[in-house]
């Protein structure tokens, strides 16, 4: 950690002295994501249950994912930085009657770290409106936690918990259109999408402890979302 | 950033995608319709007695198309049954009490339901019974007595009232219970806790009870030992000489005998005390003792080499009659043998009696009782055909043969108190012979002579001698009186002659020659001398080899007596020929008479013991 740090600080030291302008930029949107192996897994399960009429409450639906970076401006044409992206969805059915009752939920997390590149390509209004393009390339680590729970209501059941995860690299492509409302805060839209590798699920830290379908997670999908930027640095890079 | 970075992690979390709360609840209808089951158990009331594996039928009446699971449970143990029906076999783990058992047939419910689905909603179809299990093996038994009954042997052990009784078994050994035995006898009535061994004729046995349950058959009964005769005189037996074997059996029961002592009822034997036993059979040589028949008691100090049984202190005292010769069981106190295997015998107090046995069959014959006690004396007249009895103021002349009364005197007539009479006798059919004492310090007598047939006193005579037997000489001249002081007088019909007398007080007989009216014999312990008595000159006699003369046979021509000396002597002496016709080496108890010869060839004793004379 503290060499992380060092290199860090190394870093930052170098863009401050090279008299650079900074952007701090996070966003919130909504994303949609594949997750095709899970649907199939599940629907493996509700097949094995199909005795008794499950309903599907949740499919791994469309959620809010959030997005945090830090870029540095070479000449106003080009932007570099580290950004960071956190996503989530899940999946619930369930089944219940006088005797019992009976679900299964997954709630996915991802935690993706990777890098930034955005470019203006339009400029308008005196420069207060920018149309940029932006491209990430993410490390994805992805948990789901598993859980799995029949009840009886007279007599015992049977549960099931367990956190697997997975390890993929995302690209992510995107549309960004801001907005320089006041000194160096800028509001604008982002619209994109990302395409995931795909991780297998496994036990952490045992690659080879996979379930018996080995599905993956699958994050890939559109993003479309909202964006705050605040700039750093007066004195441009000319 | 350091500062924002966590709020904003900790808002995005918080945003995380959370499943919705919404859920699926479906209506089922929850009946279950289903017929009662009809479930059988062979043999099964309410309680079902389980003693060992059991074998079970069973059948459950189950509806077609439908899947069961059937089980058989004890308790909370549960046994799965293949089928709806058959047999299977139960062997209950607990050992001993009442348990819970039940055939189970289990089926789904069919309601549809989630439990239902997933084999969670079951109906149970469940007969119950109480089991009275009793696998346990027998509780170790103890025999609790072993007693003569009615010429048997009775053994007893503590009844058993466990449920799951099948028999006893009661085994009779000889040595010990790996060696040889007798008999075996399973009992199956369980009230019959005993056993009558009709066999046993004495000794020792050895006697082992088991008890068989249903399930313990074989090895792990309880067994229980038992020896009628822990320790104690086995037999007697006469040993040429002054030495008598007597066998002491040691207990097959308490191997360990550490101490016999020996103790004699009667007599003052020199025994052996204290000593170990540690052979089977231990022979203690005890000094023989002529004349009685003696009781040994044996006491013994005993450690058992049974496990189950702690050390013990076992004292036995066990009896054996021994004598120098033959114990004739029946009788003691005999006064006199009249004739062979019959015996007067008197009880001291009240009644005399006559008493037969059979030697040949080994038979009591009877006892027929005359009531009268003896004040005085009783005797029997040399020929053994009559018996005089004294008792107070009555005299009392018997048949011997017949028992039959021949007289009876009130003597109270001829007699003033302080007089009375003391000796008795019969002179022919018709004439009673009685002494009467006529000095009040016992020193002088007169004799009185009765005619019993017209009952009138012929005469009495003084100075006569003192005495408890009297007779006269054939020709009626001369009366002897023995028994008190003893003297032979001349005696002429109406006088005591004072002058004419012959001492024969160191005699113990004296015998009229019944050839030779003018003759007679007396005898003393150490010569015999014959005498005229026309002169009261000694004509002939010669020695005796006796100490204490003892008895003159019947047939005068035997004499029994002692010598006296280390060793001691019985000895038979004919002195007619004055050879010796049985010398044996004998002790002889003191106050033991011994009576006559007979002529079977036995001398008897008072004591109840005959020796054959004849080898």
């Amino acid at each position: 950690m503290r060499i992380l740090a060092s290199s860090a600080l190394i870093f930052l030291s170098g863009l401050v002295s090279a008299q650079a302008t900074y952007t701090i930029g996070v966003q919130a949107g909504i994303g949609s994501y594949s997750m095709r192996d899970l649907r199939e897994f599940q629907g493996d399960q509700e097949f094995s249950w199909n005795q008794v009429d499950v309903e599907t409450i949740d499919e791994f639906p469309s959620y809010y994912y959030y997005d945090v970076w830090v870029t540095r401006s070479f000449y106003k044409k080009l932007e570099l930085g580290i950004s960071y992206r956190l996503q989530s969805t899940g999946y619930k059915s369930h089944y219940a009657d006088y005797s019992g009752e009976l679900l299964f939920e997954q709630t996915l997390v991802a935690n993706q770290i990777g890098v930034l590149a955005a470019t203006p390509v339009a400029k308008i209004l005196e420069d207060r409106l920018v149309v940029s393009l932006a491209g990430n390339i993410y490390y994805c680590r992805s948990s789901d936690n598993f859980n799995y729970r029949i009840s009886f209501t007279n007599g015992p059941g049977a549960t099931f918990n367990e956190t697997l995860v997975s390890n993929s690299v995302v690209l992510n492509a995107a549309a960004r259109v801001s907005y320089t409302i006041v000194g160096g805060i800028r509001l604008g839209a982002s619209a994109g999408y990302s395409i995931d590798s795909g991780g297998t699920l496994h036990q952490n830290g045992q690659t080879d402890a996979v379930l018996e379908t080995e599905p993956s997670t699958n994050w890939s999908g559109m993003r479309l979302g909202l964006t705050c930027e605040y700039v750093l640095g007066k004195k441009q890079d000319k | 950033v350091k500062k924002i970075a966590p709020y904003v992690l900790l808002v995005c979390s918080s945003c995380l995608f959370t499943p919705d709360e919404s859920e699926n609840f479906v209506e089922v209808d929850d009946t279950v319709n289903l017929p009662p089951m009809l479930i059988e158990l062979s043999d099964a009331s309410d309680t079902v007695d389980v003693f060992g594996p059991v074998e079970f039928s069973y059948e459950m009446d189950v509806l077609p198309d439908r899947e069961y699971r059937y089980f058989f449970s004890f308790e909370e143990e549960q046994t799965p049954l293949e089928a709806s029906s058959g047999t299977f076999t139960f062997s209950p783990f607990e050992t001993q009490g009442y348990f819970k058992i039940a055939l189970n047939a289990v089926t789904p419910s069919g309601t549809g339901s989630l439990a239902d689905k997933y084999g969670a909603e079951l109906v149970v179809f469940r007969r119950e019974w109480v089991a009275r299990v009793d696998t346990k093996p027998p509780d170790l038994v103890t025999i609790t007595s072993i007693s003569p009954d009615n010429g048997s042997l009775r053994i007893d052990w503590p009844h058993y009232s466990r449920a799951n009784f099948k028999s006893y078994t009661i085994t009779k050994y000889r040595q010990n219970e790996y060696g040889e035995y007798d008999f075996a006898n399973e009992i199956t009535d369980q009230d019959s806790n005993f056993f009558y061994d009709s066999s046993f004729v004495g000794g020792a046995a050895y006697y082992i009870v088991k008890i068989k349950t249903l399930l313990h058959e074989g090895d792990g009964e309880a067994k229980t030992y038992a020896d009628n005769n822990l320790a104690g005189v086995h037999h007697a037996e006469h040993v040429h000489g002054t030495t008598m074997n007597v066998v002491i059996r040691k207990s097959k029961y308490y191997a360990n005998v550490s101490k016999v002592a020996v103790q004699e009822v009667v007599g003052n034997l020199t025994t052996p005390k204290g000593q170990s036993v540690n052979a089977l059979d231990t022979v203690f040589q005890i000094e023989s003792v002529f004349g009685a028949p003696r009781e040994l008691r044996v006491r013994t100090h005993a450690k058992s080499f049974i496990p189950e049984l702690a050390e013990t202190d076992a004292t036995n005292s066990a009896t054996a009659p021994f004598v120098v010769g033959e114990a004739i069981p029946p009788f003691t106190n005999i006064l006199f043998a009249p004739a062979h295997g019959k015996y007067f015998t008197y009880n001291g107090t009240t009644t005399i009696a006559l008493q037969s046995y059979s030697f040949e069959n080994n038979e009591d014959l009877g006892t027929t009782t005359l009531p009268h006690g003896i004040s005085e004396t009783a005797v029997i007249t040399p020929d053994q055909s009559t018996l005089a009895i004294i008792d107070n103021n009555d005299v009392y002349l018997y048949d011997v043969s017949s028992l039959s009364l021949l007289h009876h005197v009130d003597v109270s007539s001829l007699v003033t108190l302080p007089d009375r009479f003391i000796g008795v006798g019969v002179d022919g059919p018709n004439t009673l012979l009685l002494l009467k004492v006529t000095d009040p310090n016992g020193q002088s007598a007169s004799l009185v002579i009765y005619d019993l047939l017209t009952s009138t006193l012929i005469g009495e005579y003084t100075r006569a001698t003192l005495g408890r037997k009297i007779w006269l000489s054939p020709d009626k001249q001369y009366v002897a009186a023995v028994g008190g002081y003893a003297s032979v007088k001349k005696f002429d019909g109406t006088n005591m002659l004072s002058h004419v007398w012959i001492d024969v007080s160191q005699s113990a007989f004296v015998d009229f020659d019944l050839s030779n009216a003018n003759q007679m014999y007396h005898f003393s312990y150490a010569r015999v001398n014959q005498v005229d008595l026309n002169t009261s000159a000694v004509t002939g006699g010669f020695n005796l080899p006796f100490t204490t003369l003892m008895s003159l046979d019947t047939e005068r021509h035997w004499l029994f007596g002692r010598i006296g000396g280390t060793p001691e002597f019985a000895l038979v002496y004919d002195y007619q020929t004055q050879t010796e016709v049985l010398k044996i080496e004998a002790k002889f108890t003191e106050g033991v008479n011994i009576f006559h010869f007979m002529s079977g060839g036995y001398i008897f004793s008072s004591q109840g013991a005959r020796l054959r004379i004849s080898q």
